[in-house]
């Protein structure tokens, strides 16, 4: 029985259906305890669009975790990402720039964050730690308590506009095609599977790392801008449980934790959406939002068991 | 005699590091303000304090990071065994000594149950240690209501503040640590896992057993400083969202400097010479008026500066070899040369 169910859970299909199936039977289930208020369109309308924020860093996560790695400074790094495109808004009052700038500051926070560690044989891990808690002081320095208000205008053209939308979609195709149909993507997921072996055909670390971390990048910038034009203002709690729900997508979305081969991109798309139905449906039944962390918690552990193989010995990589 | 100079001579360092920090602190703080970095007994009595925090938490991060773990529930930890203990303790009528106890208890068992799930899971620790975070701050939050530790007007608790008591506790705590590091197996598969998991394993060492038994103490040492912590504030508030790491995560700093002086000494004396490094380090920020954000922000632009040196420390060593092997090579060559 055992081995048949360790056997089933090496299978491709299996690995890729199971979030599927796991999202429909959540949201069937949310449907019938509320008496169908979870399934209108509204509701449904709303969870993606929160969905959207988790899915951009998500996806360009995939690309950080496909190579065995992983940064908690994400959610640190869209804050103050927001906090200088913010800035940079009040002073120009020009949106291309204001998304030009986020793009690019938050690309070379991610590559020196690469940096740091290829260059100065820093692990990822530790230098993640490091500039999340640099950049929170960084934020309480800049802000204190206040906060940054964007103009409503500007906040809601972008949003009629659909900006969410259309820039989710141009990243999560440019991503997509990157992961699976080049050989940048294919390289991440040998250095995931096998660094060793993989160093020795000539793929380095270093230079998918600072890759993987440009691309990651784009998509913390493009989260900025999507955080900031949906709430309109920036303190020191932007983006505060974003680490966190980006960590949960991706495991969610029926990705390993060790990377490699069982990494796709779709992943932090299918985990987003996982982890917003789920708080959305909890929170509509009822369930306080202390009980709904312990809850995330608990399925949170549940997937990882459930889903991830189980190695011999404890992991002794550095993550 | 050979032995004992020796002894001292690569003890110095651990005495001199702080000595040399907290001089030059001085120097600054009389400079810049016409004060000194030590102006009175409170300030001592709140230097031993914080030392007895910083070392406790940097005990516990120890354990788990020597080998390559780090455990990003042990913030949590240390909020669920603090307010969880903490408030059985005061509904049982418990005094300071036994409300430290309860707390370290709770600790001691949210520790072995992230141990446990650890060695069972086999996940990496960081996704271990967010999971169980998460579950862990439900608890204390929801546990206590919301309220979290309130220690305000609780009878026969004052001992917890009291600076002798926190100077045994930290005592205690030391020589624990100490004896651990210095003079049991313990410290031997400590070594061999650090080296390798794979050959620990096939040299007969439990090491499933040896990694819970580091989350277990790491829950109980972090209990510790819990509790100091709530009883000079009056109070611990329960977060969540993963807030609770930022108080662990800050330690990360002095145990980095503390394995390194250790190296030099042992575990327990680089630890609390590298907490009271960087607690007069933090004083000297304090005193200059340097807001508690900007302190964080130099102790972290500082920590990642000796993660490069550690992490490059061999360098000039293997430059200084290669320059020897290749004049050497070179006096060969001139030698065949000459001969020929």
């Amino acid at each position: 029985m055992k081995a048949k169910l360790i056997q089933l859970n090496e299978q491709q299909f299996f690995i890729r259906f199971v979030p599927i199936i796991l999202l429909l039977i959540m949201g069937i289930g949310f449907n019938i305890a509320t008496g169908g208020r979870f399934g209108t369109a509204a509701n449904l309308n709303l969870i993606v669009t929160q969905a959207v924020i988790v899915a951009t860093v998500a996806t360009g996560a995939v690309f950080i975790f496909g190579t065995g790695n992983i940064s908690i400074a994400l959610g640190a790094s869209t804050a103050i990402t927001s906090v200088i495109m913010a800035r940079t808004y009040l002073r120009t009052e020009s949106v291309p720039m204001m998304i030009v700038v986020a793009i690019v500051v938050a690309v070379l926070i991610m590559v020196t964050t690469a940096l740091l560690s290829t260059v100065l044989n820093v692990s990822v891990m530790f230098v993640s730690i490091v500039m999340m808690v640099l950049i929170q002081g960084i934020m309480q320095t800049v802000l204190g308590a206040g906060t940054l208000s964007l103009p409503y205008a500007m906040t809601s053209a972008l949003t009629r506009g659909n900006f969410h939308f259309w820039a989710f979609l141009i990243y999560f195709i440019l991503c997509a095609i990157i992961f699976h149909f080049t050989g940048v993507g294919r390289s991440i997921k040998f250095l995931g599977s096998n660094k060793f072996c993989a160093e020795q055909s000539g793929i380095f670390l270093n230079k998918y790392l600072i890759i993987a971390f440009i691309i990651s990048g784009v998509g913390i910038g493009l989260a900025a801008i999507m955080t900031s034009i949906r709430t309109g203002t920036i303190g020191v709690s932007t983006a505060a449980s974003l680490n966190m729900d980006v960590v949960l997508a991706i495991v969610l979305g029926g990705m390993s934790v060790f990377g490699g081969t069982r990494s796709y991109i779709y992943a932090g798309v299918l985990g987003a959406l996982t982890v917003t139905l789920l708080n959305n449906g909890l929170l509509m039944v009822g369930i306080s939002p202390t009980i709904l962390q312990l809850v995330r918690g608990i399925f949170f552990l549940t997937l990882i068991f459930a889903g991830q193989k189980r190695p011999d010995r404890l992991p002794d990589k550095e993550v | 005699m050979m032995k004992i100079k020796d002894y001292i001579h690569k003890s110095a360092l651990i005495v001199l590091v702080p000595l040399v920090v907290g001089l030059i602190m001085e120097v600054i703080v009389y400079m810049q303000t016409g004060g000194h970095l030590i102006g009175s007994m409170l300030d001592v009595r709140n230097l031993v304090r914080d030392i007895g925090t910083t070392a406790i938490i940097a005990f516990a991060l120890s354990l788990n990071l020597g080998s390559g773990r780090f455990d990003l529930s042990l913030g949590a930890q240390r909020l669920v065994a603090t307010i969880i203990g903490g408030n059985i303790a005061l509904r049982l009528g418990f005094n300071g000594t036994g409300l430290l106890l309860m707390a370290i208890l709770i600790g001691l068992v949210a520790g072995f149950i992230v141990g446990m799930i650890f060695i069972t899971f086999r996940v990496p620790p960081v996704i271990l240690g967010l999971g169980m975070a998460m579950i862990y701050e439900s608890i204390a939050f929801a546990g206590s209501g919301g309220r979290g530790l309130q220690l305000f007007g609780a009878s026969d608790i004052g001992m917890l503040v009291n600076p002798n008591f926190t100077m045994m506790v930290l005592g205690i705590a030391t020589a624990f640590i100490f004896v651990l590091f210095t003079f049991t197996k313990f410290r031997y598969e400590m070594q061999a896992m650090r080296g390798s998991q794979k050959t620990a394993k096939n040299s007969g060492i439990n090491v499933f057993r040896h990694v819970v038994i580091c989350y277990t103490i790491a829950g109980g040492l972090v209990a510790i400083a819990g509790v100091f912590s709530a009883a000079l504030d009056g109070a611990l508030n329960p977060v969540l969202g993963m807030s609770s790491n930022s108080a662990v995560i800050a330690m990360t700093f002095p145990m980095f400097i503390g394995t390194y002086l250790s190296r030099r000494s042992n575990m327990a004396i680089g630890i609390i010479s590298a907490a009271l490094t960087v607690r007069l380090f933090s004083v000297g920020l304090a005193s200059l008026h340097i807001s508690s954000a900007l302190n964080t922000t130099i102790n972290m632009v500082l920590f990642i500066g000796f993660l490069a040196f550690l992490a490059n420390r061999h360098i000039p060593d293997l430059r200084k070899r290669e320059r020897a092997r290749i004049k050497e090579a070179h006096a060969k060559l001139r030698e065949l040369s000459v001969s020929s």
